[in-house]
């Protein structure tokens, strides 16, 4: 079959999405198909940006193609998910979430100029997106969650799988917390630091991840500079996989504590490698994730709360490896093959 | 500074400007801190289709970097790429081409074709930092459709950082381009030299294919030889001679390439930016894309190992191309 993939494109960020695309374009083309994969560029700033982008995707009809047209789209994220297709299937990875869970938020568009226009535009759309679709399925519990509050529809939940499980393994339990992710505000970086400062023990912290922005970056340094963390936080970068993996097998827990987190590729990482995870009440996915498993700490998304957390980590690594343990069995019991979700997204 | 690359988008089909694309990302490495491909589909629809995709991607915008973030440069090398308005925009244009195989099928409409000039030449006229062509015939096919002119500042030779292997042996070379090649035509020459010339065809498994049931259909299987890959892929081997018969190459690379790793060069004068470079520079033989006339080429050429050597007198091209790249990218991107 031929099937397009269709998600948006912002130039420079890689994240989750990014890894998501890529190994489902492997597991369609693994299973036979051909595969074309389209991204639109995404611009939601300043505000009124979206409302173009929203008639950019419904003006390029992909089934209007008379030479070789896809036979199935697949749409993963918001714009690109609008594009017209009489055979769409989205795989919701987010929606715009500006105008959704994140309205009230710093990042949402309560207090831009128009905001109340640009959201109702954005979730008309959604709605017309969604329901021409013939079916729907979410990344995860939370991302499906989402939908049924914001727009009362449904969508099954396919987990996507960690790219290349089998490599992670767990070597020892070295005395450093590991912090992998983008570095982005909604990962809370700056709410980790501010417990580590609330730490009884001397905990070290490893931070690995390239930056959404130069900004950032500079941002998080001084503030490791004003809180007196320089001996305590090392800035590891973008890691490779393969130095990505050795980490989590030596690190004593894994913290990600992000705010409403989609998915949260990280937890699932963690669990692979036998690793517990420090994640907060509201960090979405990532508390589906670990659910009621034990493969880690889910508390209040405060600094002395973390901090508590991670003192416990340090402190007992009997308890970070017993926690560890169930990790490769609650990975298993999520995520099905490949194999089961092309199957899956294929039979609309 | 980072840079961007916009190029179209054909659904299931593979493109020479991708490939091209790839290879100036490669060039560009050196002189940017980052640099990405951005794809913009364009579907072959009816004309309302085709009128449609010209409004959306004149109203698309691009994400500007976040204050104190680095420069972001827009370098569009087709349509609809150009179309997209950006704040530093540049234009080096590797073909301009309307119609089935450019656009959609649409264009053959006359109110889409009026519409698809009156945007381009909107496109173009202003927001545009630079804008060039990579080769003559991709400046004319742009003031033949729109009036708009534009210098021609072709692509260095890509640099390279494998040795190149010494000159010549017996053989002749046939690069086959994913689109464009003729691999046919060389065959309808390879039976009409009065030399038996052997032939070392590179190219896709397809195009491959094509080959083989040709020559076993003319007889010349055994002067026949299929490489799948392109010629990077041949390594080390060198070649007495190198026979380019793809229509309409976007740039002279392949010509660099066959200088650079044969004692002679012939390319047919369709062969878009190779003819005009080996024309200009006065390497190679340049030969109407016809058996008789190929084949006479050929023949002159076997029959005359020692004159006229292309390779030697070269200087091997792609040595020279590292020089290239600043001088072009400041050309590009000092001016926008």
């Amino acid at each position: 079959m031929r099937v397009a993939v269709v998600t948006d494109h912002v130039p420079f960020i890689r994240g989750g999405a990014e890894i998501l695309l890529e190994d489902l374009v492997e597991a369609l083309a693994r299973c036979g198909h051909e595969v074309a994969v389209v991204r639109l560029p995404w611009k939601w700033h300043p505000s009124d940006a979206i409302l173009r982008s929203i008639a950019v995707a419904r003006l390029i009809d992909l089934s209007s193609e008379l030479d070789v047209p896809a036979e199935l789209i697949i749409g993963l994220k918001f714009p690109a998910y609008l594009l017209p297709h009489s055979r769409k299937v989205v795989w919701l990875v987010h929606q715009h979430r500006s105008v959704y869970d994140l309205w009230w938020n710093v990042f949402g568009l309560s207090q831009a100029p128009e905001g109340q226009s640009i959201a109702e535009a954005v979730i008309r759309a959604d709605r017309s997106a969604m329901t021409e679709a013939r079916r729907r399925f979410a990344i995860s519990a939370n991302v499906a969650r989402r939908l049924r509050d914001s727009l009362g529809l449904v969508a099954e939940v396919l987990r996507p799988p960690v790219r290349r499980e089998e490599l992670y393994w767990c070597h020892s339990f070295e005395p450093y917390l590991f912090f992998p992710s983008r570095l982005s505000p909604l990962k809370r970086h700056s709410l980790v630091l501010r417990a580590l400062r609330l730490t009884e023990h001397p905990v070290e912290l490893h931070i690995a991840g390239a930056p959404d922005h130069l900004g950032m970056i500079r941002a998080l340094e001084r503030e490791v500079a004003e809180l007196d963390l320089e001996d305590r936080v090392r800035w590891l970068g973008h890691l490779e996989e393969p130095e990505l993996r050795r980490r989590y097998s030596r690190c004593r827990a894994v913290v990600f504590p992000p705010f409403d987190e989609d998915y949260g590729y990280v937890a699932l990482e963690a669990l692979l490698s036998g690793k517990p995870v420090i994640t907060c009440t509201d960090s979405g996915g990532v508390v589906d994730t670990l659910g009621d498993s034990g493969a880690g700490w889910i508390v209040e998304p405060s600094p002395r709360a973390l901090a508590a957390a991670m003192d416990e980590a340090w402190e007992d690594h009997q308890a970070c490896r017993s926690r560890g343990e169930v990790g490769p069995h609650r990975y298993r019991e999520l995520c099905p093959g490949w194999e089961a979700i092309v199957e899956s997204l294929l039979c609309a | 500074m980072r840079i961007l690359l916009g190029i179209g988008q054909t659904l299931f089909e593979s493109s020479p400007v991708e490939a091209l694309a790839n290879d100036l990302a490669e060039a560009f490495e050196g002189f940017c801190s980052g640099i990405e491909i951005l794809r913009f589909p364009w579907v072959r629809g009816d004309e309302s289709s085709v009128l449609r995709q010209l409004v959306a991607y004149r109203s698309l915008e691009l994400q500007v970097p976040a204050a104190g973030d680095e420069r972001q440069i827009f370098v569009a090398l087709e349509t609809p790429a150009l179309l997209i308005p950006h704040a530093e925009k540049i234009v080096w244009l590797a073909h301009f081409r309307e119609g089935p195989g450019g656009l959609g099928m649409g264009t053959r409409s006359p109110v889409a074709r009026r519409e698809w000039r009156r945007i381009h030449r909107a496109a173009l006229s202003k927001g545009v930092g630079a804008l060039h062509s990579m080769s003559a015939e991709a400046s004319w096919e742009l003031y033949r459709a729109t009036g708009v002119e534009a210098p021609v500042l072709r692509p260095p030779p890509p640099p390279t950082r494998a040795p190149l292997p010494p000159l010549g042996e017996d053989d002749l070379l046939v690069p086959l381009a994913e689109v464009g090649s003729r691999p046919l035509l060389v065959l309808d020459a390879l039976a009409r030299t009065t030399a038996e010339i052997p032939a070392v065809f590179a190219g896709s498994a397809d195009s491959c294919q094509a080959v083989r049931s040709g020559a076993e259909q003319r007889g010349l299987s055994f002067l026949v030889e299929t490489v799948e890959g392109d010629v990077k892929s041949l390594g080390n081997r060198r070649f007495f001679a190198t026979l380019l018969a793809n229509r309409g190459s976007l740039t002279c690379w392949e010509g660099h390439r066959a200088l650079a790793t044969s004692r002679r060069v012939i390319a047919c004068s369709d062969s878009g930016a190779v003819a005009e470079c080996l024309h200009q520079n006065g390497d190679g033989d340049l030969v109407p894309a016809r058996p008789d006339k190929i084949a006479a080429a050929l023949d002159r050429i076997w029959s005359d190992p020692a004159s006229g050597e292309a390779g030697d007198s070269s200087d091997h091209a792609l040595r020279r191309g590292g020089g290239g790249w600043a001088t072009s990218i400041s050309q590009l991107i000092g001016v926008a």
